[in-house]
């Protein structure tokens, strides 16, 4: 199971992943890379159904880029005129579609580097010579996003619960609703934020300039094997788009 | 009338087992019910069902004859205070009277029978002398009663507090059973959801135990 895998092997794959989808500026390369990106979920104990289930929020956002892309990106293939004005091109089109392609692959990244524990990622990066407070930050920032999404959902169900019913207001008034959700959530970050260094202290957390692990992590053959095929088909792919023979 | 659920089953998960099953109560007003149980036995997760967040796989919820699927959580609010198990996440204002009238502002209350409610209830919680403090840089109990004075301004009828004690010391423990008392004798009724057994029976006419999934119901002091 390629779950099992050292994290350093799922961040290359995945800087791979992601440098592709940045390169590629064409939905004719991203789909297949997308397409690829789902195929490789399963084998990291990921559903390729979670990552369309998280986007499903943002479909409504997601097609408003594509519009708004379709719109302003300058292309000489019409697709909506009125009059002498062109509404939207073939060109602007492909080019929201690419967008969206382009953060469906970057997800879908991120759910493969959410496979591994973040204590392991940590040592991941440390190994990578990362100093050890910078990469337990990484670690501690990604660990705190579920918590502040969950944060937000209580305060968003406390505000409506006293008597703000928002699907009645007018969009101005909502934007000040939502306003002073973002206060409470930063306030409570930062006073967490407070507490975990204090604790954190409290544990002798920098007290010795070295610190060794409980489980150590090794490279082994799968994990160069991965890394291998990676970068090389990674550099091979963006030498062939540049040189126009994909 | 009143706040009642019947058969009431509810699982996060379909793979997972069910972790309410069957659980049917009332509470009238003026009355407290004490949901009693071990961690993890699914309290606020019924708190949860009872105010809309979670739905419920089988069963109803009415307020007042109300189905609460036909309400939003709006209209739920006004008739249901919820006090969170951890108040921080239901303060988003920057002082404390603003957090109290906050609820008022979108009810259009008239300026001068507003600033009358927030002041009563500020006094009636014993939070005068802070309203023009920031909500966190309260102390626990303080945060507990700026929450509870907050809900209150909707003036519901019933109240479900998700674990009111925790964090407080002896003096502000005695407090909020003063406060809770207060709500009683105004005839609303409460759910109180703790494992703090002394607590309930002191405050409580009926008592519930979530244990393997459902109710053993016991009847405490009157």
């Amino acid at each position: 199971m390629l779950k099992e895998l050292d994290p350093r092997s799922k961040v290359v794959l995945s800087g791979v992943l992601a440098t592709l989808a940045v390169f590629f500026n064409h939905p004719f390369y991203l789909l297949p890379l997308l397409l690829f990106t789902l195929v490789l979920l399963p084998f990291f104990d990921c559903r390729p159904l979670q990552l369309i289930l998280r986007m499903r929020r943002l479909i409504m956002i997601l097609l408003g880029l594509m519009i708004i892309q379709s719109v302003f990106y300058p292309g000489d293939t019409p697709l909506i005129e009125i009059g002498t004005w062109t509404l939207a091109t073939l060109e602007g089109l492909l080019q929201g579609l690419s967008l969206v392609l382009r953060l469906f692959i970057i997800l879908g990244c991120g759910l493969i580097l959410s496979s591994s524990p973040p204590a392991r990622f940590v040592q991941g990066l440390v190994a990578w010579a990362l100093p050890y407070e910078l990469a337990y930050m990484v670690s501690l920032g990604i660990r705190f996003l579920p918590l502040l999404r969950e944060e937000a959902g209580d305060v968003f169900t406390a505000l409506q619960l006293r008597g703000v019913d928002l699907k009645r207001m007018p969009w101005v008034k909502q934007l000040r609703i939502y306003r002073s959700l973002f206060f409470p959530l930063v306030t409570m970050a930062i006073l967490r934020s407070k507490q975990i260094a204090l604790s954190m202290e409290a544990r002798a957390f920098r007290a010795f300039p070295r610190r060794t692990f409980l489980h150590s992590l090794q490279l082994k053959t799968p994990d160069y094997a991965t890394m291998i095929i990676s970068l090389s088909a990674g550099v091979s792919l963006i030498f062939l788009y540049f040189r126009g023979l994909i | 009338m009143g706040l009642k659920a019947t058969n009431i089953h509810f699982r996060y998960e379909k793979k997972q087992p069910l972790l309410l099953e069957n659980i049917n109560f009332s509470i009238e007003r003026g009355e407290c019910l004490a949901l009693l149980g071990p961690n993890g036995s699914g309290k606020t997760t019924l708190s949860k069902i009872l105010i809309g967040i979670l739905k419920p796989e089988q069963g109803e919820i009415t307020v007042n004859g109300k189905n609460l699927k036909n309400l939003s959580l709006a209209q739920i609010g006004e008739q249901v205070g919820y006090l969170f198990q951890n108040p921080n996440r239901q303060l988003f204002c920057s002082t404390v009277e603003e957090e109290v009238s906050f609820a008022l502002q979108f009810r259009e209350t008239k300026s001068e029978t507003g600033k009358e409610k927030v002041d009563h209830l500020l006094g009636f919680f014993g939070l005068d002398h802070l309203r023009g403090k920031f909500p966190f840089t309260l102390s626990q109990g303080e945060r507990q009663r700026l929450a509870l004075a907050a809900i209150m301004a909707l003036e519901p009828p019933f109240f479900i507090l998700d674990e009111p004690t925790t964090g407080l010391d002896v003096r502000r423990r005695k407090e909020l059973l003063y406060y809770l008392q207060k709500l009683l004798q105004e005839n609303r009724g409460i759910l109180l959801i703790t494992h703090d057994q002394k607590f309930a029976e002191e405050i409580s006419s009926k008592k519930m135990e979530l244990k393997d999934q459902s109710f053993s119901e016991g009847v405490g002091r009157c």
